[in-house]
């Protein structure tokens, strides 16, 4: 069995892994920027936002499509959980599969980035 | 304390890049946002939809620059994308510049972080247009790659690509062939400068860069030769470039049948360039290919004598590169300084417009954080603005997608506001005033004639015959500010 501190070592060695690797640095970096960028954005816009937003396009057109500005804040925190997500994927599987680490890392920075866009289109369309 | 002042600059060190996104991402952040009245980019727009709508560029829909910036506006479908696309365009440009900073300047961290920060600011702000998707926001960033590749390049692959990138410059406008131009004449001194010259090797690879520039600009006009618009493509985005350089006007003094200002720079670019050479083994690579590219830019920028900002922005990359070199420790010290001279010189001799920045983000912020309403916001940007956007939604609910529509106008956003085509191949007045389109114009018109003509009453230009045309078969339906709809009889 494994001590806490040899385990605290072997994840090290994979975050070091992860550093090394110039596409996954890159892309968690960016994302973590875009989550960052998500917060004031939000809190920018805040006063301008009316009581009800639309935004489950999917459901049938009316009051069923409106919800509380609150639920904006769904865009970074779903960004986040991908991100924790993979990431925590990423640590598992880096050693073994470099470019399904690439992949995963890769994919939040494009859901981040959707997310992004998807608030900023909600956005300039209520504001 | 003066651990925590060390972990301060260590923390600087490390996420400063970071730090200049978010500037940059806040700078950029009102372009999403403003009303999209600009002129230029609804012609990008005009196109890019007549594109995807199956028109062929210069054969059926005219402008005058080579395709590729029509090509992007027609991948982003309408405005917002395409400012979306440049926002994100902008963020790798400034990646880019970083590492080419890195790569002039080295260790020093300073000298990149302060040329990084001061062309994030000039490429972004409104003074120079870095809010409008035009052809030098998104030529700049190919140049920028090609700078990089060309001075990190080891295998003759990487010189062709290079030149590729100076290619995708050129074809989004033909000043950014310019660049190219300054890469050739920087690889040429380099050349010279090394102690064993190999001459084989320089010649391989300077023909590879060379074939590179010129192989994607062929490969179009193979395409518009497919699409039997070859000479429309020659003289729309090259030919007819020339007579609408207002440096190349008659009334201009000339030397050997060139206008003697247009002489004059060139002598200035060539002083520069044999500057460079006599002083070659002294001078550090970064103040070469900052001087060359400096002169180069900005010949093609005062090319034409307009008093456009944007243009200016081709010469933003190298005036940003020429501040890391305040840290070098020799004479070099003076190249920003000269460089800041020079640029405010042109700046005020070549009367280019002064669009307000400051209050430009105020209007912006003061309306993000809901102290201002969209009206009052939108009259920022003149009293066009909301016209259109009215005159926009009265044309989709009265028309079906696939209809095409006039508007005699010097400002085609509606086109693409309305999601709609125009008839003829001119999408703005200007263009059927300077390429003489009249008659092109009036044979569509009786050919297939539009449901809807909108006259905007702002072009003051004469057109009798188009306006004889709304007598005869138009009747107003309604004003919408300065702009008049009409519908077919």
């Amino acid at each position: 069995m494994t001590t806490f501190l040899e385990q605290l070592t072997e994840e090290k060695g994979k975050l070091k892994l992860m550093r090394e690797d110039r596409l996954v640095s890159l892309t968690m970096k960016i994302n973590c920027l875009l989550l960052f960028i998500t917060l004031p954005l939000l809190f920018i816009f805040w006063q301008r936002l009316p009581p009800q937003i639309p935004l489950f396009f999917s459901r049938p057109w009316g009051e069923s499509q409106l919800a509380s500005p609150n639920v904006l804040f769904l865009f970074p925190f779903l960004s986040l959980l991908v991100l924790i997500l993979n990431f925590s994927l990423m640590i598992k599987t880096i050693e073994e599969e470099k470019l399904l680490a690439q992949i995963l890392s890769s994919a939040s920075l494009t859901f981040s980035f959707l997310c992004l866009v998807a608030l900023l289109q909600t956005i300039r369309l209520i504001s | 304390m003066a651990h925590k002042k060390i972990n301060l600059k260590n923390w600087i060190k490390k996420y400063w890049l970071a730090f200049v996104f978010i500037l940059a991402f806040f700078l950029r952040l009102p372009s999403l946002f403003e009303p999209f009245t600009y002129g230029d980019e609804g012609i990008y727009l005009t196109l890019g939809q007549a594109m995807r709508k199956g028109a062929v560029f210069y054969r059926d829909i005219h402008d005058n620059k080579p395709p590729l910036l029509y090509f992007l506006a027609a991948f982003a479908e309408n405005f917002f994308n395409y400012r979306l696309l440049l926002f994100v365009w902008s963020l790798a440009t400034i990646y880019f510049f970083s590492k080419l900073s890195r790569l002039l300047f080295g260790k020093n961290n300073l000298a990149v972080f302060l040329s990084t920060s001061i062309f994030t600011i000039a490429s972004s702000v409104r003074l120079f247009e870095g809010n409008i998707a035009n052809a030098e926001n998104f030529l700049i960033g190919t140049s920028l790659i090609g700078f990089y590749l060309f001075l990190t390049a080891k295998k003759n692959s990487q010189y062709f690509l290079a030149g590729f990138l100076f290619s995708l410059s050129a074809l989004f406008k033909i000043p950014g062939a310019f660049d190219f131009a300054a890469a050739f004449a920087l690889g040429l001194l380099l050349f010279i400068s090394q102690k064993e010259k190999n001459y084989k090797l320089y010649a391989r690879r300077s023909t590879l860069f060379t074939l590179g520039f010129l192989l994607p600009i062929a490969l179009t006009f193979l395409y518009y030769a497919c699409q039997n618009a070859f000479w429309q493509y020659l003289t729309a985005a090259f030919f007819q470039n020339f007579p609408y350089l207002a440096s190349w006007l008659p009334d201009k003094p000339q030397a050997v049948g060139l206008p003697l200002p247009l002489l004059s720079r060139v002598l200035a670019t060539f002083l520069v360039f044999a500057f460079l050479f006599f002083l070659r083994k002294r001078l550090s690579v970064a103040t070469k290919l900052t001087l060359l590219w400096f002169s180069f830019s900005l010949f093609a920028a005062l090319l034409s004598s307009r008093p456009y900002p944007h243009y200016l922005l081709q010469i933003v990359p190298p005036f940003a590169l020429a501040f890391g070199l305040l840290f070098a420790k020799n004479k070099e010290k003076v190249v920003p300084a000269l460089t800041i001279v020079v640029f405010t010189f042109c700046f005020h001799t070549f009367h280019f417009w002064r669009y307000p920045t400051n209050t430009y983000y105020q209007n912006f912020y003061t309306y993000a954080l809901g102290l201002k309403s969209k009206n009052d916001y939108f009259a920022y940007f003149g009293k066009d603005a909301q016209s259109l956007y009215q005159t926009a939604a009265y044309i989709k609910t009265h028309t079906n997608p696939e209809e095409s529509i006039f508007i005699w106008t010097n400002q085609p956003s509606l086109y693409p506001l309305s999601e709609r085509s125009p008839v003829g191949r001119y999408a703005a007045a200007y263009h059927i005033i300077d390429f003489n389109g009249y008659e092109d114009t009036l044979v569509a018109l009786k050919a297939s004639p539009p449901r809807y003509l909108i006259w905007f009453l702002s072009v003051k230009q004469p057109f009798p015959a188009l306006e004889a045309l709304v007598e005869n078969e138009y009747f107003k339906v309604k004003t919408i500010g300065e702009i008049e709809i009409y519908r077919h009889l």
